[in-house]
């Protein structure tokens, strides 16, 4: 279950102060697939970061179960999100220099893993053919498919998505989508999508709109 | 496009043609982009908003009415995208301060487009007419909107020029495009298809045309410029097209600081150097020839006659700047020395002087150092002096510092002298008066003031082309072997001279000529080729950090660039701004470069003059010849420092192209090899691995080569406290030692100048001519003092040993010496020499007993035993790398020689000895007996002044006294004496020291400038450039405490690697050079023995004399290699092998503490937010 309390980001002081995020509480149940949405700029992408540990809120707290983020420190936390967070992102942002396959491997070497089911994950996300490749010689799709990948690779509890479809045309985005609706279905992952697209919201199971950084 | 054309493709879309939206993609994408990208300033959106803006469009082209108004509702679709777009960077991440966002909002508003007719850009009529609206607006609105739009000053800028408030600023831009917009809508009437363009646009459109220039802009612009601090000259010279871009090109670096500093600092470092380099060539240079012109003068040509026609003849073109005359010879008793008068006494030969001047007056003398001590004379400038001429007040002591060293060197025949040819040997010369031996020194040893109606016995021409020096010329002499070039031997008959008398200048022409040549090559070769070294691998590392500075600058701009030439900015135009903005950068460089390494030159300069007090022999030379000689410095390092520029400029621009990265299918296994694989960087690597080889490799073989030839004495080991504090009792700190102030140590001999000096004219002194047996003081006397005072050399000291094999016998430079040497021997010394070829030649040092005591540590072989020492019994030998060994134990014949006039053996003592304990000579050892002697490095036997008396060396020559206090009368004046209180030699070791570390410090300093320039650089470059692959391993779970350590790991490899390298590499040298070393030494021992066998072949007509001097030169020319081989070569153990480890080890530690400093530093930057890490990086690529 992940929980958040009063989560407030703001950015710059003073006159100047931007609120990206004010106060918003929310509770995700485990294995529930959540659409955050709402307009550009009304803080779904912030929450999200805040959700995964890749920024640190202003005010308030994010729970997992009974871990509260904000009290881990950086190795602490980094090893949360190792184990405990998959992120996909709207740009993929694999790592130019590593194959797909070392992109895919790193987190697992990383959490010192010694048993993975990378090629189980290579033929249901039909990229076994591409692994050798290095992401600037694949489509977006593919690029797509292998960030899945490397979010699945740990076997984590939650998969947060930054507009995963955002960058992909029609086909690429509905395969990415139905592939995390099995995810969310069969191992019961929760799974926590932005996105600015209706018709992606409207295949999860809940959606949550944000507007000017606070829930409607 | 048409209006009609456009109209039918808009409702051919509506309708839902494909082809027709195409076309309007085709024909609106670009025009879209540009203007979108002016709104935010940023590709990647750019791209995205133009992407979007057409995807809207056509999803709501059908709620388009009329195809009329499609051009401005496309834009007005962008411009709301454009908007947003603003608004949610300024929500999400980009907002860094208050500023920007107000920034930000200013931009959404003032930078909306105004609606121009759609042909604006190409139709002349209606630029005019917007000239016509701009001029027609008031002026301080024209103002704003010129210096905001056009100038790209912002508001708070335009403010600032115009001295009004920015709110103001905002109104009155606010107006003015209220006013432009209405006069446009006036001008262009209906049924106009209008486009949408930002005003900025608008004005660099029309200054492309040549519209907007003159009066509008240029007061304007000028007001703005002065304002904001650009230099108003700049801004007019470049013209309207320039002026854009040096706008540009300021904001540009105004926002890079750091690299504009790095590129600076970097350039001025190598332009620094290289004119410093130069002008320590060219001072080197003219110091080598004042010193060469000091001990030869630098005359061609000697003559006894005033002919002016002949001395025409011989110098031809060159310049005569001086004559020195010869007038005869004066002295005291059988002691004659020329004595001579200059025609330029301060400069011309550069006489240098101890104290003093060249005699001016009537019945003034200048008498160098050694004649004075010849004499027994410790005076001063200020005394009188009799000679058998009359009686002289001594205006000049000149400085007898070189005497030792060249004494020998230079020692032949002199001019003028007559040959007298050998009754034995046809064709062999005598020189007849013997007497003109006496001194070695081609120019008088006293000069007098113009003396009326002397008639010189010879005079030296003297000139002052040093051009060509280098190639004697051919020589005038009668003899068929030489080559009459000028006819000169004809001239000669027909004038009637003898041709002997011009054998003899011819030979001595040719022979000073080549003489003074070599000698001035090898000594300019031996002290410069070290800095050239040290400065070589200084400018290596300077045109390396230039070039991975350039490369980094290149990079980090290449985006600006490429923004610029997609907004229209042409290749060329590109290239232009790039081209003016590296030649500034390259002249500020240079300039300030030259400012810079003249300072530090200048500084240098001044510390030799003041500090070393060499200022005869230090100083800038005022001659023509070092301009002639030496590349001019300024010029030369201007145009090098501008060459690597701009080769760092073509590297850049080369290595960018190529920056296509290549991926080599290596597999990363682990974690580790995924980091190794994500920072591989190898231009980066190789640049930062040369530069820190090249630091450490120059900072230890720096630090190598000036240890030896300046000096051991390690201030920091606390030894030399501990010594003066167990001599004398007192504490002595390195502080008082720099002190002179506070020690208060009186000469010992000042009680003698109570008779001696001008101080009391009642007094006259009498020259002392005492060349009797003693040399030193007597024993008498050394009893008196007691032990701690007697210390000093025993200077011909001799070792005989017939077990031992000895590398060199009796050192005299050249058969005609040693010849010399032989003739002047007495009877005793004759036969000696005759029983005796095999002779080691060196120094016996005394010291007192305590301070042998104390080098019990450093003992190879055998045990000091004080008793047997002071008995005489025992002497401790001391050996370096080239002396022959011996072990403790050994039974060797020290054998002492005396001489009257230092020519010759007139009596000699042998005594045996036995070699109590072996010492090797290390840096610590020779700090120990500093204040005992200070023999330099020629010494090889040691023992106490009781020890050598008892031996019965010859008169226990205690040559050097050092004395804390006033010892009065008790010291006789003796001849030879060397005085050196404890004053002077702390003095001196103050200047050795200060030479020592401040060189040290100062190749320190530069080193570690340049390494931080080229290494220190690329360590933050390298971690910068993967920012976004740091940010996307911390979103996956890396903890940043490893990426830290990964990072450090992989920053302190390369000291590593460049720390061995170095190592290995001085090793190796050094390997190489000792090889080099024993093998020439090898050859050299071969070719000697080789001859003295040949000779042995034939007896007949050979005598065991040639047989010896065969042998003899053939050892000699081995030592002298062995000599040239140290010095050039370092091939000397002692320093090698001792001192490599540690400084590498010390600079291996300063770096890699700075590199994990830099890298904590540079991957703190990191900070929680990961997410704008990620999007700021992205946005990077």
């Amino acid at each position: 279950m992940i929980k958040t309390q009063n989560l407030t980001k703001t950015y710059g002081k003073g006159e100047g102060k931007v609120t990206a995020l004010g106060g918003v509480d929310i509770t995700i149940k485990d294995g529930e697939m959540v659409a955050i949405i709402g307009k550009s700029g009304s803080g779904k992408s912030t929450l999200l970061n805040l959700l995964g540990g890749l920024d640190k809120a202003t005010e308030g707290k994010v729970f997992y179960n009974d871990t509260d983020l904000s009290t881990l420190n950086d190795t602490k936390l980094s090893e949360f999100r190792l184990k405990n967070i998959g992120f996909v992102f709207q740009f993929f942002d694999l790592i130019p220099e590593l194959t797909a396959e070392e992109n895919v491997l790193f987190p697992a070497k990383l959490a010192k893993k010694k048993e993975t089911a990378e090629s189980d994950l290579y033929t249901a996300l039909d990229i076994t053919e591409r692994v050798k490749h290095y992401p600037s010689e694949m489509s977006g799709g593919q690029q797509q498919r292998a960030a899945i990948a490397r979010a699945l690779i740990n076997d984590p509890d939650v998969i947060l998505c930054d507009e995963p479809t955002g960058n992909l045309d029609k086909a690429s985005g509905e395969a990415v989508m139905s592939l995390l609706k099995k995810l969310n279905k069969e191992p019961h992952k929760t799974v926590i999508i932005v996105t600015h697209d209706r018709d992606i919201a409207s295949q999860c199971t809940r959606i949550i709109e944000l507007s000017d950084g606070r829930l409607t | 496009m048409e209006k009609a054309e456009i109209n039918r493709l808009v409702s051919q879309a509506q309708n839902g043609e494909r082809k027709a939206l195409e076309k309007l993609w085709s024909e609106f994408s670009e025009k879209v982009y540009f203007f979108v990208r002016r709104c935010v300033c940023d590709d990647e959106a750019a791209h995205d908003i133009t992407s979007e803006t057409f995807i809207t469009a056509i999803e709501k082209i059908t709620d388009l009415r009329s195809g009329e108004s499609f051009v401005g509702w496309l834009y007005s679709i962008a411009y709301h995208k454009c908007t947003r777009y603003l608004k949610k960077r300024s929500r999400l991440v980009c907002i860094e301060s208050d500023e920007e966002l107000s920034e930000a909002a200013e931009n959404a508003s003032l930078n909306e487009p105004i609606m121009l007719p759609d042909d604006y850009a190409v139709n002349e009529d209606i630029r005019t007419r917007l000239m016509q609206v701009i001029e027609s607006l008031p002026s301080d609105m024209r103002s704003a909107v010129i210096l905001y739009y056009y100038d790209d000053l912002t508001a708070a800028e335009v403010a600032g020029a115009m001295s009004i408030t920015k709110n103001n600023v905002y109104q009155k831009l606010h107006r003015a495009r209220q006013k432009i917009k209405k006069q446009i809508e006036k001008l262009s009437g209906k049924g106009t298809l209008f486009a949408a363009a930002p005003l900025s646009a608008v004005l660099a459109n029309l200054e492309n045309a040549g519209l907007l220039s003159g009066a509008a802009v240029g007061t304007v612009a000028a007001v703005g410029a002065a304002a904001v601090g650009v230099p108003v000259t700049l801004s007019r010279l470049s013209g309207g097209t320039a002026k854009t871009l040096l706008g540009f090109t300021l904001k540009y670096w105004s926002r890079h600081k750091k690299s504009l500093a790095a590129l600076l600092f970097s350039g001025v470092l190598l332009c620094a150097l290289l004119c410093n380099a130069l002008l320590t060539l060219r001072q080197e240079f003219a110091r080598n020839i004042d010193e060469m012109y000091s001990q030869d003068g630098h005359y061609e040509f000697i003559t006894r006659s005033d002919n002016k026609e002949l001395i025409d003849l011989f110098t031809g073109e060159d310049t005569v700047t001086g004559k020195m005359n010869v007038l005869g010879m004066m002295g005291i008793g059988n002691l004659k020395y020329e004595y001579g008068t200059l025609d330029d006494p301060e400069d011309l030969a550069h006489i240098p002087l101890e104290s003093g001047r060249m005699p001016q007056k009537k019945g003034e003398i200048a008498i160098d150092r050694q004649v004075l001590k010849n004499y027994g004379y410790f005076g001063k400038v200020g005394d009188e002096i009799t000679l058998d001429k009359g009686t002289y007040t001594l205006v000049g002591i000149i400085n007898d510092d070189w005497y030792y060293e060249h004494t020998y060197a230079s020692y032949g025949r002199r001019p003028g002298s007559k040959l007298v040819e050998d009754e034995n040997k046809e064709g062999n010369y005598w020189i007849e008066d013997k007497s003109q031996f006496d001194v070695a020194y081609h120019i008088p040893l006293m000069f007098v003031s113009d003396e009326e109606n002397e008639k010189p016995v010879y005079s030296l021409v003297m000139m002052d082309k040093i051009k060509g020096f280098n190639q004697p010329k051919k020589v005038y002499v009668y003899d068929e072997d030489y080559i009459d070039d000028w006819g000169l031997f004809k001239y000669l008959e027909e004038n009637g001279y003898s041709a002997e008398e011009f054998s003899q200048y011819g030979d001595y022409i040719r022979n000073h000529t080549q003489d003074a040549y070599s000698r001035f090559n090898g000594q300019f070769r031996e002290q410069i080729y070290k800095k050239v070294l040290i400065y070589g691998a200084a400018i290596i590392i300077a045109i390396l950090s230039v070039i991975a500075v350039m490369r980094n600058i290149f990079s980090e701009r290449e985006n600006t660039m490429s923004m610029l030439r997609r907004i229209g900015m042409s290749k060329r135009r590109a290239r232009v701004m790039l081209t003016i903005e590296y030649i500034f950068l390259a002249a500020l460089q240079t300039l300030i470069g030259f400012a810079v390494g003249s300072a530090v030159h200048m500084g240098i300069y001044a510390y030799q003059v003041n500090v070393l007090e060499k200022s005869a022999l230090s100083g800038f030379s005022h001659n023509e010849y070092d301009r002639l000689l030496c590349p001019e410095p300024f010029l030369w390092s201007g145009l090098i420092a501008a060459g690597v520029l701009l080769l760092g400029y073509v590297f850049a621009a080369l290595m960018q192209r190529s920056r296509v990265p290549k991926l080599k299918r290596r597999k990363a296994g682990s974690v580790r090899r995924c980091f190794a694989k994500i920072f591989r960087n190898r231009a980066v690597t190789v640049i930062q691995t040369v530069s820190l080889t090249l630091i450490i490799f120059g900072t230890v073989f720096g630090y190598m080569l000036l240890r030896p030839t300046i000096g051991s004495f390690n201030p920091n080991t606390g030894e030399f406290e501990k010594y003066l504090d167990t001599k004398f009792g007192d504490s002595h700190s390195m502080t008082n030692l720099f002190d002179f102030e506070q020690e208060n140590v009186k000469e010992y001999y000042s009680g003698y100048r109570k008779i001696t000096s001008s101080e009391d004219p009642n007094i006259t002194l009498p020259m002392l001519i005492d060349m009797g047996e003693d040399s030193g003081i007597d024993d008498d006397t050394a009893d008196k003092l007691g032990e701690s005072f007697c210390r000093g050399v025993l200077p011909q000291t001799l070792i005989n040993s017939p077990n031992t094999e000895l590398p060199s016998p009796v050192q005299w430079e050249s058969q005609e010496v040693r010849e010399y040497n032989y003739k002047m021997s007495t009877d005793k010394g004759k036969k000696f020499l005759d029983q005796n070829n095999s002779l080691y030649r060196c120094k016996t040092s005394l010291a007192d007993i305590a301070t042998i005591e104390k080098l019990a540590d450093y003992v190879t072989d055998g045990e000091i035993n004080a008793d047997k020492i002071m008995s005489g019994e025992e002497m401790i030998y001391v050996y370096s790398h080239i002396t022959p060994k011996f072990k403790a134990g050994d039974e060797i014949t020290v054998v002492s020689t005396t001489t009257t006039n230092g020519f010759g053996i007139d009596d000699v003592h042998e005594v045996k000895v036995k070699i109590g304990a072996l010492v090797e000579r290390t840096d610590k050892m020779d700090n120990m007996l500093r204040y005992s002697t200070s023999t330099g490095d020629d010494y090889n036997l040691l023992t106490t002044a009781t020890g050598a008396k008892k031996l019965g060396l010859h008169s226990a020559a205690y040559t050097e006294i050092i004395a804390r206090e006033e010892i009065g009368d008790r010291l006789p004046m003796q001849t030879g004496l060397n005085v050196k209180s404890l004053e002077k030699q702390k003095h001196d070791i103050f200047v050795q020291n200060a030479t020592l570390y401040g060189s040290l410090a100062l190749l320190v300093f530069v080193m570690s400038l340049l390494g931080f320039a080229a290494y220190f650089n690329g360590i933050g470059m390298k971690i910068r450039s993967k920012e976004y692959q740091i940010s996307i391993m911390r979103a996956i779970g890396t903890p940043l405490k490893k990426l830290r350590r990964r990072l450090m790991f992989d920053s302190v490899r390369i000291p590593v690697f460049a720390a061995a390298i170095s190592y290995g590499l001085i090793n190796i040298t050094q390997r190489v050079m000792l090889c080099a070393h024993d093998k020439f030494e090898a050859i050299e021992r071969g070719l000697a023995e080789k001859t003295m066998q040949f000779y042995q072949q034939y007896p007949d007509g050979i005598t065991p004399d040639d047989a010896y001097y065969a042998f003899y030169e053939g050892y000699n020319a081995t030592e002298r290699h062995a000599q040239k081989l140290q010095s050039y070569f370092l091939a000397d153990d002692q320093m090698w092998f001792n001192n490599v480890l540690i400084p590498t080890l010390i600079v291996f530690a300063v770096i890699c503490m700075v590199t994990i400093m830099l890298t904590r530093k540079s991957v703190g930057g990191f900070g929680s937010n990961i997410a704008y890490s990620i999007s700021k990086g992205r946005k990077r690529r």
